[in-house]
């Protein structure tokens, strides 16, 4: 609070990224966001634009000098936002901007968002949230410990490796002396463990960071443990080591000591390297992406060659190439696979989560999904703190490695519609999280620093959160059947399927924003369905209290018919509507038809909701963290409104039942009242 | 290190492998030709292997080529080792190819190392050992002679090659297949009797449809003028068209010598506030121009009912040429379907960049959208005007009419879009296409490009086309079977010419009312059944059509207009921050963070005013789409990708089995035909119950078997894709060839240890 000198500037105008378009209003600055509110909305009917952005979103500030028309300030978000005002007078600007700059850089954990917010939730409840997810219960449903694979307690109190989780999975030959030899020829003791395995061929998928071989060491505890990986499955009689760097960088790192598996030391083992750039190239590459699509009136080429050139696609491609050898390499030839980069905690992280989501059906589930990015990535010690900058840091250290990893998904979803049970939402939201730390489930670098911060006792999780609006994030083309004829995904790499993800870095751009969606429709789609469904059941109902003898008949609506008759015609239905006068039969519970809440009437409660919110901040000012708090969330929605609210097409036609319902691009504004105290 | 062998994937390794082959020993038949009437086998060889991978495999098929005057036939027993599918085709079998759809004819002798593109009566001086078709719909087919004999396979190529470069129109395939009809034996004919009325589509080819057109866009001040019957005066136009009502028949004629072909500026289209858009060609005497430009645009002003003035769009000036055009599909074919992977891999972007394609396809919705801005937002009338009003000018009059009539995004009006701007405008899609492969320099994929473009709109605004992309693919295939009317000529005259001369020669009369004449492309029972047709039906359309699916009223176009302006004329940004000027001073970006370098030309956000222009399409932008309404297409890069269906179709390695967009179709079919089904089952209900429902009376299709290919999925069956479905459906690139020099996915080249990243950027990174 002390470092907020101006809390409220007016007269601001809001620059248009892409356009020459310009809005002017008011803008707040609070303890966790900065907020712009439009002060006259073009139409009285229209409610007023509002921006909601988070300290922790922010990547940069810069004051640009002072023009005729005032003292510009642009800022730069990690979820992709960029905002440009222009402050009348240069002091308030400048209040603003050193304000911001001492905001936004946390010094300690306790700084961050997550150990302010409360969603009014007591503490049975986030405890709840907390144990939503349960990794010892999941290695179960993959089917370990089994007679091959034990759960070790080396690890118990953080003394093998501070970066892994204390519940390890090993083969059952690997010994302590194996584990710990293992773990100290390996960098920051990262010992191979298990991360999925492949019950139907029992092959499994393990990880480790890089090995201390140098030019010549070696270690025969290490060799053991790859040779009791290998030994563990007996379908195949080596194990394949990928090693997801370039070659060179690991011949790199030779120099240094570290390195890779020497073949001729490992008699079981089949070496690869594949290619994946580190996290400095990552960053670089994305940083250009940005300049590319950031600027204003891009020519065709300018976007092709500018793609191009940035190189992220083909930094997407890649690890999606990895994961498919990984796939192949465990569904096909049924061999156990070793992956390792540097630390085992970047590219590791990635190949091992997106191979187990091309493996198995059940990380493309909403919490499987979930269960996914806690194991490999939260359990195993990605260092989120460092690659998304939670704290003041090393800026070498930040890199979009998790980003890259919910793009290569988006690119799996786009090729497989039907095979996810999330849509694209679900993804942006947890790209926002990632970096909001508004949740605890992300902060810290790996599982010993969260206990160490009692993350569990004093924060809230994601996940809980995420749950608990579902029916937001369900993809409507999801179909639970096509996971269990084709389990494994088959994705093309060719360079015509990586697509450039318009909506997470576009996403507040809202001039970028498509006009019409299909996911969208489809969801009215589904409305109509249902609708109609009730109308019918309604009818049917209204027959039987005027004692009328109903129509129809004994074949369900959605149930036409036994396979793979097509739907009757009307003369069959005439047929059977004069023949049976059976009681009615039960509705099927066809996927569409037993649809959760509709996505419309969620967002009403969202917006009520939102009103309880806005009405307890005009009443008191005490609980301003607790306002600010819950509407980050809704700012979140709020964006998820501007994605959402140009898609629909509909117009407010009072006989249009579903375009009435649909608050267009309202949902944008909702909330706006309360900010005008 | 890594089992080449067994891992090795070629495309086959996706799909499940089954060994049809050979444990089937059908009886032996004999392998004929399926012949169309009026086809004949011209030659034919046997024991011929299609080659179905790169190399030599066991998927191979072995069969005859046949060489008929339509098209080149493989007839085999054999059968795809792959689950295939492909929508059944009434003129063409599996294995063929029509004579008109060949790019290019080569033959290959791989002992001697040589190769030869043949052409029209050509020598052929070694015995070819290989034959590789090369499509205009971008297939690629390869056969090779190893085990038939050498003679019959090199007459067999020279028959293809000549075949396919006929010397006259009438030698078209075309003529044959109708002709047959008048002069053959009866169980002869086509089809039976000409389907009556077999398509709703207006042809504009009577006065009637054109009088139609002007009462339906309320075009009062316009009429049809009939001084071209028997083409007297322009002998590209058709023999009815528009014009101002103002304008009498006496000088319409005085006018016409003046310009281009005699082409008078005629009447496209009127705007519900009365603007209308108006397409002629150059006036081609210096001494009339100015004179007749003025009293041509005095008489479209005073048919604008508020006299506004109108504008003039020079296409040639500001638009690729024809050949520009061509140059591109020929780069984007390479790229798509020719080049080896190992090259276009990693310059994919750069390619599709260096084609132009995209660049042209923008350009053309570009000026469009500046075209709709006029008729709309300025309520001017606009004249399109290109040297011979026979090219560009269909591309960016049906463009238009479609953003802003949605009529035309309907299938008929669809249809009636394309025979109004294109086949009765006199677009020479004969020589466009090169049916006759007689001039290289004529051909041009202008409507192919137009087609392009409305995938674009369509792919933006999902709900507002009847039809489908498949329709649009399927559209374009069309133009290479030569039995349709829509594509075979240059223009009405040449149409109706050419059949008076083909009765000539063959000594055809016709009896009283009798008229010989070919099928239009929108007899689609032509080529499809029903059940396939429907593939052509957008589940997700919002129109009259398909109402039942919104109840919405369908709203008029002119929505847009109840905005005002004001917000936008406030909000003028004056002068921000002179150019250049970069703030240094003052910045200060949180260390080396993501975002950090984002300058580009955020900083030089410019001085202008908002033109109004650019308000009247950010304003547009700003309010929700109304799929009835007017539609405008997002023009960013970023907003209009590579047509992928069409042109990579074909191509193994680029499908996706089970995956793309059509498995959103398929969902979206499944669900709309589930409404149907209910909406059906309501119906029945109304009839006999005496209370009234609160729901307004269904307008649904009636009792019609389903619109939907795919449909709701029954309580026994889990909706599971269909193993067919992959993203290149309903086409099939299994049985195209593959290229060569590819060994499977990017995957083998890690196996190989081919191309490994080395990256001197990397390298000083990690050792920092």
């Amino acid at each position: 609070m002390e470092h907020i000198r101006t809390p409220k500037v007016e007269q601001v105008r809001l620059l248009d990224r892409f356009s020459s378009k310009s809005t002017s209003g008011t803008l707040y600055l609070t303890a966790t966001h900065l907020i712009f509110v439009e002060s006259n909305p073009s139409s009285p009917s229209a409610a007023a634009q509002e921006i909601w952005v988070l300290h922790h979103h922010i990547a940069s500030v810069e004051k640009l000098s002072l023009t005729t028309t005032g003292c510009p300030l642009v800022i730069q978000c990690r979820n992709f936002r960029v905002v440009h005002f222009v402050l009348q007078r240069e002091r308030d600007c400048h209040d603003i901007y050193s304000s911001l700059l001492r905001l936004l850089r946390p010094v300690s954990y306790e700084e961050l968002y997550a150990f302010s917010y409360n969603p009014k939730q007591n503490d049975q409840q986030r405890e709840e949230g907390w144990q939503l997810i349960d990794l010892g219960a999941e290695y179960e449903r993959m089917g370990v410990p089994c007679d091959q694979w034990q759960l070790t307690d080396v690890n118990r109190d953080f003394k093998v490796c501070e970066t892994y989780p204390r519940d390890l999975y090993v083969p059952i030959t690997a010994n302590k002396p194996i584990i710990v030899g293992s773990s100290k020829f390996r960098s920051k003791g990262r010992f191979p463990v298990l991360t999925y395995f492949y019950q139907e061929k029992k092959a499994a998928v393990c990880r480790c960071s890089q090995p201390l071989s140098g030019f010549s060491a070696r270690c025969l505890e290490d060799e053991s443990m790859l040779q009791a990986i290998s030994k563990a499955n007996h379908n195949s009689r080596f194990v394949y080591v990928m090693d997801t760097r370039p070659k060179l960088n690991a011949l790199a790192n030779r120099a240094a000591g570290k390195g890779y598996e020497n073949e001729d030391n490992y008699s079981n083992i089949r070496f690869q390297f594949v290619g994946i750039e580190n996290i400095h190239v990552m960053r670089a590459s994305l940083q250009k992406l940005l300049e590319v699509i950031g600027s204003r009136s891009l020519s065709m080429s300018d976007y092709l060659m500018g793609i191009e050139s940035c190189g992220w696609l083909r930094h997407i491609k890649a690890v999606v190439d990895a994961a498919i050898f990984l796939t192949k390499a465990v569904t096909v030839e049924g061999a156990s696979v070793l992956v390792h980069c540097s630390d085992g905690w970047d590219r590791t992280a990635q190949v091992c989560s997106l191979g187990a989501l091309l493996m198995d059906p059940y990380y493309r589930t909403i919490k499987g999904f979930m269960v996914l990015i806690e194991k490999d990535w939260i359990s195993f010690g990605h260092k989120f703190a460092d690659r998304c900058d939670q704290l003041d840091g090393d800026p070498k250290e930040v890199s979009p490695v998790f980003t890259q990893f919910l793009e290569c998904v988006w690119q799996l979803t786009e090729q497989f519609p039907q095979a996810f049970e999330f849509s694209e939402w679900f993804l942006l939201q947890i790209h926002e999280h990632v970096h909001s730390c508004q949740y605890g489930n992300f902060l810290g670098n790996n599982q010993r620093q969260r206990e160490e911060l009692q993350l569990r006792e004093r924060t809230h999780s994601l996940w809980a959160f995420l749950l608990g609006e579902q029916q937001n994030y369900n993809n409507p083309f999801y179909s639970s059947a096509y996971g269990k004829t084709h389990p494994v995904l088959e994705p093309s790499t060719l360079p015509y399927h990586f697509k450039f993800w318009r909506n997470m870095y576009h996403q507040f751009d809202r001039s970028m924003h498509p006009r019409q969606s299909i996911l969208k429709t489809i969801h009215t789609l589904k409305e109509t369905s249902q609708k109609t469904a009730q109308t019918l059941h309604a009818l049917e109902n209204q027959l039987q209290q005027l004692g009328v003898t109903p129509v129809v008949t004994s074949a369900p609506p959605a149930a036409p018919s036994p396979p793979p008759a097509p739907a009757p015609t009307r003369d069959q239905q005439r047929s059977l509507t004069n023949s049976h006068a059976d009681p009615l039969p039960p509705r099927p519970s066809s996927l569409i038809l037993g649809a959760p809440v509709s996505r419309k009437e969620a967002q009403q409660q969202e917006e009520e909701e939102e009103d309880e919110v806005g009405e307890e901040a005009t009443e008191s000012t005490d609980t301003e963290r607790t306002v600010e708090g819950s509407s980050d969330n809704d700012s979140r929605k709020q964006s998820y409104g501007e994605l959402e609210g140009t898609f629909d097409d509909d117009d407010d036609d009072g006989d249009d039942e579903m375009a009435k319902a649909e608050p267009a691009v309202v949902s944008l504004e909702f909330g706006m009242a309360r900010m005008t105290c | 290190m890594f089992s080449v062998k067994q891992l090795k994937p070629t495309f086959k390794s996706y799909l499940p492998q089954t060994d049809v082959k050979k444990n089937i020993n059908p009886p032996i038949k004999k392998l004929e030709a399926k012949l169309l009437p009026g086809e004949i086998v011209v030659n034919e060889v046997n024991f011929v292997r299609k080659c179905i991978a790169a190399e030599k495999s066991h998927d191979d098929l072995w069969g005859k080529l046949i060489c008929t005057n339509f098209k080149v036939s493989f007839v085999t027993h054999d059968a795809l080792t792959k689950p295939r599918f492909q929508v059944a085709h009434r003129l063409l079998g599996e294995h063929d190819i029509p004579l008109t759809c060949l790019e290019q004819v080569v033959t290959v002798n791989d002992v001697k190392g040589k190769k030869k593109v043949l052409g029209c009566n050509q020598k052929l001086k070694f015995n070819p050992s290989e034959l590789i078709l090369y499509c205009k719909d971008f297939r690629i087919v390869r056969f090779s002679f190893d085990e038939a004999g050498p003679e019959g396979a090199k007459k067999v190529c020279l028959a293809i090659a000549h075949y396919s470069h006929p010397a006259d129109p009438q030698l078209l395939f075309g003529f044959e297949y109708i002709g047959v009809r008048y002069y053959g034996s009866p169980e002869e004919r086509v089809n039976g009797a000409r389907p009556k009325g077999g398509s709703q589509t207006p042809l504009f080819d009577c006065s009637s449809d054109w009088d139609r057109e002007i009462k339906r866009t309320n075009a009062e001040e316009w009429r049809v003028c009939s001084i071209n019957q028997d083409y007297a005066v322009s002998p590209s136009l058709p023999e009815f068209f528009v014009v101002p009502a103002s304008l009498a028949d006496q000088d319409l004629k005085q006018y016409a010598v003046s310009f281009a072909d005699q082409r008078i500026p005629v009447w496209c289209w009127n705007h519900s506030n009365g603007s209308a858009l108006i397409r002629m060609a150059n006036i081609t005497d210096p001494f009339q121009l100015k004179k007749l430009d003025q009293r041509i645009c005095n008489a479209i002003v005073k048919s604008h009912p508020q006299r506004s003035e109108a504008h003039k769009f020079d296409l040639d000036k500001s638009l690729p040429s024809i050949q520009d055009i061509q140059n591109s599909l020929v780069k984007i074919r390479q790229i798509c379907v020719i080049d080896p992977f190992e090259e276009s891999e990693e310059k994919w972007l750069s390619s599709v960049e260096n084609s132009q394609w995209l660049d042209y396809v923008r350009t053309f919705l570009k000026h469009s959208c500046e075209v709709v801005y006029l008729l709309e937002g300025m309520n001017a009338s606009v004249i399109l005007q290109e040297e011979e009003d026979r090219d560009l000018n269909c591309v960016v009059s049906s463009l238009v009419q479609i953003m802003l009539d949605p009529h035309f995004r309907t299938l008929s009006g669809f249809q009636s879009l394309v025979q109004k701007e294109w086949v009765m405008a006199g677009h020479r899609f004969l020589d466009r296409c090169n049916h006759l492969k007689k001039n290289a320099k004529e051909e041009s994929p202008l409507f192919l490009l137009f087609l392009d473009c409305v995938w674009q709109l369509m792919n933006q605004y999902p709900s507002a086309f009847e039809f489908t992309e498949t329709y649009l693919a399927v559209l374009s295939d069309s133009m290479w079977i030569p039995v349709f009317s829509t594509f075979l000529f240059n223009c009405p005259k040449h149409h109706a010419d050419t059949m008076t001369g083909f009765l000539e020669d063959k000594n055809i009369t016709l009896g009283e009312g009798e008229a010989l004449c070919f099928p239009p492309v929108w007899e689609w029972s032509q080529q499809l059944f029903i059940k396939d047709q429907t593939l052509f039906n957008n589940p997700i359309y919002v129109g009259k059509g398909a109402r039942n699916v919104h109840n919405g009223t369908v709203k008029s176009f002119r929505r847009t207009k109840h905005k005002s302006y004001s917000s936008t004329l406030r909000g003028t940004p004056p002068a921000l921050m002179r150019n250049g000027l970069q703030g240094g001073q003052g910045t200060l970006p949180r260390r080396n963070s993501l975002a950090a370098q984002l300058k580009s030309d955020l900083f030089q956000l410019r001085d202008v005013e908002e033109s109004p222009s650019e308000r009247f399409f950010r304003d547009w932008f700003s309010g929700p789409a109304d799929p009835q309404g007017l539609l405008l297409p997002q023009l960013l890069p970023s907003h209009l990708p590579l047509w992928r269906l069409y042109f990579l179709r074909w191509v193994p390695e680029a499908c996706i089995p089970r995956g793309g967009p059509i498995t959103a179709y398929h969902k979206f079919s499944q669900l709309a035909d589930e409404i149907d089904v209910l909406q059906n089952q309501l119906r029945h209900y109304k009839g006999p119950t005496p209370a009234n429902t609160p729901l307004a009376s269904p307008t649904g299709p009636p009792s019609e078997p389903s619109r939907m290919y795919f449909k709701a999925s029954s309580l026994y069956e889990l909706s599971s894709t269909p193993e067919f479905l992959s993203s290149s459906f309903p086409f099939t690139p299994v049985g195209n060839l593959c290229r060569p020099n590819l060994h499977g996915t990017p995957i083998s080249k890690f196996l190989n240890g081919a191309k490994i990243w080395l990256s001197t950027e990397s390298l000083a990174n990690e050792t920092l």
